[in-house]
Formats: structure tokens, C-alpha cells, sequence
């Protein structure tokens, strides 16, 4: 670092210049802003007053950058239509200088990059569309004229307040990030880099936060306040220099915080008073390890549904938002990377896909406590929102700003909400919210994997006994059926009781081995168009315990419209189950179509064999459990999407 | 442990395919015993030798 020092032109004060290419710096004793020409140095006039912030990083911070330490030597404050951030400029360890920009709570890391190809004209970008870069694709994210507001520290060009230049911010999909730069009268300039967060800076040498740092204790919970220049109450500012509007909780009035005048910038509406948050403003509670105040709630509605968003402040952590809509919470951030679409979907760089599922106009309904942008009542916005429950994913885009900004919300339990911001017991959710967990989901996965392996087992067990029950062969027979003469009229019922049974066959007996087993009865029988059927009889010949049953053997053929069409077979089966050892033997009555006088027929006993249906059976029990959970998770899912754009196509 | 009642299920599910295969069981096709001895059904004696 090449450290060079010059005597302040107005009140001879050291002013230092700490990098080679500094020629601009801030005198911290008169705030003259001080331009290095050739040898010497000029003074431009007098630089603004930083407005007060509550930001922790000053000149002199120091950092790690990809590997790289950085020193914080000077800074500009700018705005824009909507808000304002600050750049800080930044020299690197490796002889390179860059700035980094902190807004919102995180922040940008970029360097100046030669481009071999001409820079878009700025007429010429909108948000939303592909730029490629420095041999990359970028998207984007939005286009704006800023205004230099104040600065400190040393910079690479004299930044006067008042200073105007058009700006791009674009993103690529895999993190990166490239900011255009247009100065008046100037060839427009290429910084590219990426997106940060606190955490990964690694910052030291930082500036204690009152009300929030351990060093100032003392101020804990301490706000600085305005007078609101409608009804002359006292406004409260809870992250000063980095929210831009505030509404006076008398009035309503809504005035401009980034502005050292405190103007209004929308007059008063006495419902404010009627606002009954609830999270206080000014609560503080700690939510995924991180405390976080309440600085502002606002209301909005979509046509259909009004939701409230709570905008929590942490001055390391910046800011993030509890989304409250009957009861459920969510927690969103502010996403640092451009979702890629996809068919009626997004994807994040992670690999996680986000399903559309509604898009609508929303308006600001009420407003409360301070907001890092100018908001007012009747602000309009598209937002498309897209699920991975317990994530949603949202885009939001403002009707006038070349500006779509996504942000990633997490689902969060009422109790975490209330617990964390000590609220009484929390209202209970109706309904089924876009990114509600799902309660069945996991109870269905680690329920269907148990039955896949009881099923299995299942599998395996069938087999095995199918492997050692085979079928075989006990005995088998070769009759004859007869067709009975019809008695003359007048025959006693005794006489053709006797005529009947005497028709009966009665097999020899044989012998079932083994242990309790399926016995299966066999009818074979050249029928055709005709039938035979048997009442049959297995008889234990011990202990004369009947096993009765019918058989019948039928066979039909024939054609329809051309069509030919053939019904039954020859053969015919019956099985017996659970059928013990023993000695036996068959009574076989036989019947048969009236038009047949006489027909052979062959019956077979077979011994073994396992019943399907008892595999079956088994199957549906194992898997009548997941099929209800399965049911229920659809039926919480079409709940879900019934409140979508995609209401007919629910999952 | 999760899911204990479908555990306990299951598990009786498995155990009665084991006793239903060993032992040649069909709950859908029991077979209907009759009535041992002379004058069973329809009082033919078909049945006996």
C-alpha cells in the first residue's frame, strides 16, 4: 500500500491518500473533499455529512476476500429512486483495488474488468434480459440512475455530492456478479465480482453498533429519532442511515429518512393508530441463532388474501422479513442469485426446483415503523411465487423500476415465532399455506420404505415355501358317465334314492403323506359346448371327516357378428386346503349336460402346492398403511394447491 | 422407533403367510367340515363305507 499524505488546502490538516491510485479523499477534520492534480492538491468544496448509520464497518475495517486481505479506505454513500447503500472502496493485498458494496445486510465484491468487446449502451438494458459480459451471460437484475449522497475516506475519482450516473446490476446463474457503470461524459466501465455475505468476509477492526454491540451495552436498545414534519411527533429510527422511509405512529404521515430534511413523502392516514401488530415494533427475539428487532410491519393485498410482513433488523446480519398469513409464518432472505426457469418451474444453483404456484398483483394496504425503501400505501407489485415446501421462492417486480428482486423463505412453526418474540400463545393456522411441510410426506417415506421391506420379506418367504411345496401327484382315475334313465312316474323316493347312489363312484383309497397340505381335485373331460361337474366327496377313511366340494368341466365355442369366441376348457380344478394326512378316498356324483348319454372323464388328486392368496393377502395388509398416509399426503397436497394458479393439476 | 403399531402389523402379517404356507391354509376357501357318521349331508351315507 503506497501511503501518501498532503496538507488539507482549507484548514491544513493531514489528509491521507492510502492507495497509489487514490486521487479523491474526505479531510476528517473540515470535510473538504481534496482532488490530488499532478503534485498538488485541490480542494472541490465541502463534502456532505455522512447521514448517521448503523452500520458496523468503517475505513480502516479490514477483511478476506477469497483468500485476499482487504483494507476499507474510503466510502460513498448513494441513492436511488427506490433507496440507497453504500460503496466502500477496498485495497487488496494482491495490489488490486475494489468495491464492496453493502446493502440490505450483504454484499457485493467487484473490480474493474476490461472488456474486449464494446459495453451495452445503457438505453439499450432492461431487467430480465441477458447480457453477455467479459465472455459470460449475465441476467439482469436491474437498471437505475444514482446520486452520489456524501463520502469519506479516499476514492479512485472525485465523487462530489449531487455526483449522477447511470448503474446495471446483473447477475449470472452461477453467483457472479457485474455491475455497469455509466458516468456523464465518460466511457461506460465493467466491475465484476460477486455477492458476500458478512460471514464470509471475515471482517475485523469493525465500529461497535450502538444499542446492539457488547462495547456500548449501555445504549442497548437505543433509537435515534426524528420529528415527523406532519404532526411534529417523535418517529423512532431503529437502523438509521439504512432504512429510507419511516411512518409516524401518530399521524401515519410517511416520511423520507434518507433525506436529512425528513420530508413526507405521504401525508398522514390516522388508521395507523388502528394497527395492532403482533410482533411489537422494537421487540427483539432470536431467530436460527441470530437476534433480530422489529423495526417494521406492512400489510398487503393480493385481491384475494391480505398477509402482514414483519421486517426484522440485525446491523450484521441486515434484514429479513416474517411473512404472517392465518396463523403461518415464514422466514425470507433475500436471495443472491438468479433462479434458471424452467418448464412452469425455477432452479436454484443448489439443484433445488421450485414449483410455480401463483402469480398476482399485490398492494401495499398499511404501513408501520421503517423500511430500507421509500414505501407507501398503494405501493403495486407483481409477485410470482414458486414452492419446495418448506421453501418458497419469490419474485418481486415494481411497475416504473427497472428492478426483479427474488428472495427464499423458509416455512417456521407459530411456537418458534411466538417463543422467540416472547408473543402470548400463538394464533393457530388455518388452512394449508403454499409451503407448510407437509406432515405426511415423511411419514409416508419412512413408512413406505418399512413396507417395501416387509414386503420383500414377504417375497422371500413365498418363494422359499414354493420351493419346497411342490405340487405332485397322489392318484388318478379313468370313469365313465352315464346318463340316468329317468324313473317311470310313480317310483318310490326310497327307489330312486337307491337308483342315485348306486351311480355314485366311489375311489380306491390312498394315501396323503406329510403334514397338513392343499389337496387339489382334477376333472378332465372331452366337452365341447357342453359340460360335466362332480359333487365330490374327499373322505377321510379313519375318521370319516369329509372334505366336499364340485368340479365342473365346460367348454363353449362359437362365433358372434364373425367374431369367433371360445369359453372354458376341458380340465377343471378344485384345492382343498389344509388337508392332514391320512387314508382316503373320493365319492364322485356326476352330472352332465342333458343332451350327453355317455362320456369318459379322467380325475387326478394332487398333494402340495401354496395358495396366492394368501401372498396376496399378506401384500395388501403390509400395504393397506402407506396407501392411508399416502392418501392423506395427497389429500394435504390438493388442499395446498387448491389455492393456486395450478388448482386442477395439483401433485 | 417409529411406527410401532404398523411394526407389530406387519410382523403378524409375515408370521401368518409362514403358518398359512406351512400349513396349506386359505382363509378364502375353508373348507366347510361336515357332519361325521351316518345320516350326514342329505342323509344319503354316501359319505361312509
Amino acid at each position: 500500500m503506497s501511503k501518501r499524505l498532503y496538507d488539507c488546502p482549507q484548514c491544513g490538516a493531514p489528509v491521507p491518500f492510502p492507495s497509489s491510485i487514490a486521487v479523491f479523499a474526505v479531510c476528517a477534520h473540515c470535510q473538504s473533499m481534496v482532488v490530488v492534480r499532478d503534485a498538488s492538491v485541490e480542494r472541490l468544496g465541502e463534502m456532505a455529512a455522512l447521514p448517521p448509520d448503523q452500520s458496523p464497518l468503517q475505513c480502516g475495517t479490514r477483511g478476506v476476500w477469497q483468500g485476499v486481505a482487504f483494507e476499507l479506505i474510503g466510502r460513498l454513500r448513494v441513492e436511488w429512486e427506490g433507496g440507497s447503500w453504500t460503496e466502500w472502496w477496498a485495497e487488496f493485498a494482491d495490489a488490486r483495488a475494489g468495491w464492496i458494496a453493502e446493502t440490505q445486510g450483504f454484499f457485493t465484491v467487484s473490480f474493474p474488468q476490461e472488456s474486449a468487446k464494446p459495453l451495452p449502451a445503457v438505453e439499450d438494458l432492461a431487467a430480465g434480459q441477458m447480457v453477455r459480459l467479459a465472455e459470460r451471460n449475465y441476467t439482469v437484475a436491474d437498471v437505475k440512475s444514482v446520486n452520489c449522497l456524501a463520502g469519506e475516506g479516499a476514492l479512485p475519482f472525485a465523487a462530489p455530492p449531487g455526483l449522477t450516473r447511470q448503474s446495471a446490476d446483473c447477475l449470472a446463474d452461477d453467483g457472479a456478479f457485474a455491475t455497469l457503470d455509466y458516468p456523464l461524459g465518460d466511457p461506460p466501465r465493467l466491475f465484476t465480482g460477486a455477492y458476500a455475505t458478512f460471514a464470509a468476509l471475515q471482517f475485523s477492526n469493525l465500529r461497535p453498533v450502538p444499542g446492539w454491540d457488547g462495547e456500548v451495552a449501555e445504549t442497548r436498545h437505543a433509537t435515534v429519532a426524528l420529528n415527523c414534519p406532519a404532526c411534529g411527533a417523535a418517529v423512532e429510527l431503529r437502523a438509521r442511515g439504512l432504512t429510507m422511509a419511516a411512518v409516524c405512529g401518530s399521524c401515519g404521515g410517511v416520511i423520507d429518512t434518507a433525506n436529512p430534511k425528513a420530508q413526507l413523502i405521504q401525508k398522514a392516514d390516522e388508521k395507523v393508530r388502528h394497527i395492532r401488530p403482533l410482533i411489537e415494533i422494537g421487540t427483539r427475539g432470536r431467530l436460527f441463532g441470530v437476534e433480530y428487532e422489529m423495526i417494521g410491519l406492512l400489510t398487503r393485498f393480493d385481491g384475494a388474501a391480505k398477509w402482514s410482513e414483519y421486517l426484522l433488523f440485525n446491523p450484521w446480519q441486515g434484514f429479513r422479513w416474517l411473512v404472517t398469513y392465518r396463523g403461518h409464518w415464514s422466514f425470507i432472505d433475500r436471495l443472491l442469485e438468479i433462479p434458471r426457469p424452467l418448464a412452469g418451474r425455477v432452479r436454484l444453483r443448489d439443484g433445488r426446483v421450485f414449483r410455480h404456484f401463483a402469480a398476482a398483483g399485490t398492494e401495499v394496504v398499511s404501513v408501520l415503523g421503517e423500511f430500507f425503501w421509500k414505501v407507501q400505501r398503494g405501493e403495486r407489485s407483481h409477485l410470482n411465487d414458486f414452492v419446495a415446501p418448506p421453501f418458497v421462492l419469490s419474485s418481486e417486480q415494481y411497475p416504473g423500476l427497472e428492478e426483479i428482486t427474488w428472495s427464499l423463505g423458509e416455512y417456521v412453526e407459530p411456537a418458534v415465532v411466538a417463543a422467540a418474540f416472547g408473543l402470548p400463545k400463538p394464533i393457530a393456522p388455518t388452512g394449508v399455506y403454499l409451503n407448510q411441510p407437509n406432515p405426511h410426506s415423511e411419514r409416508w417415506r419412512s413408512l413406505w420404505r418399512l413396507a417395501c421391506a416387509f414386503m420383500s420379506g414377504a417375497l422371500l418367504l413365498q418363494i422359499l415355501f414354493a420351493s419346497i411345496s411342490n405340487e405332485r401327484p397322489v392318484t388318478a382315475g379313468h370313469y365313465a358317465y352315464q346318463r340316468p334313465v329317468e324313473p317311470p312316474v310313480g317310483t318310490p323316493a326310497e327307489t330312486t334314492a337307491a337308483s342315485d347312489a348306486a351311480r355314485t363312484i366311489v375311489t380306491p383309497v390312498f394315501q396323503l403323506t406329510g403334514h397338513s397340505q392343499p389337496v387339489t381335485i382334477a376333472l378332465r373331460a372331452a366337452v365341447w359346448n357342453t359340460w360335466l361337474g362332480c359333487d365330490f366327496a374327499l373322505v377321510n377313511a379313519a375318521t370319516n371327516q369329509v372334505f366336499p366340494g364340485a368340479v365342473t368341466a365346460e367348454f363353449y365355442e362359437g362365433t358372434d357378428d364373425g367374431e369367433a369366441w371360445t369359453e372354458g376348457a376341458e380340465t377343471a380344478e378344485v384345492r382343498i386346503p389344509a388337508v392332514p394326512p391320512g387314508r382316503y378316498y373320493l365319492t364322485l356324483d356326476t352330472e352332465a349336460d342333458p343332451k350327453i348319454a355317455a362320456m369318459p372323464f379322467d380325475v387326478q388328486v394332487r398333494r402340495g402346492g401354496l395358495f396366492m392368496s394368501n401372498f396376496l393377502l399378506v401384500l395388501a395388509i403390509l400395504a393397506a398403511g402407506p396407501a392411508w398416509v399416502f392418501i392423506r399426503r395427497q389429500m394435504f397436497e390438493n388442499a395446498r394447491w387448491a389455492d393456486s394458479d395450478h388448482a386442477a393439476s395439483s401433485e | 422407533m417409529k411406527h410401532p403399531l404398523y411394526l407389530a402389523l406387519a410382523t403378524a402379517a409375515c408370521a401368518y403367510l409362514v403358518l398359512a404356507d406351512a400349513r396349506g391354509w386359505n382363509p378364502f376357501t375353508m373348507p366347510r367340515f361336515l357332519r361325521s357318521g351316518p345320516g350326514g349331508p342329505g342323509g344319503s351315507g354316501l359319505y361312509h363305507k
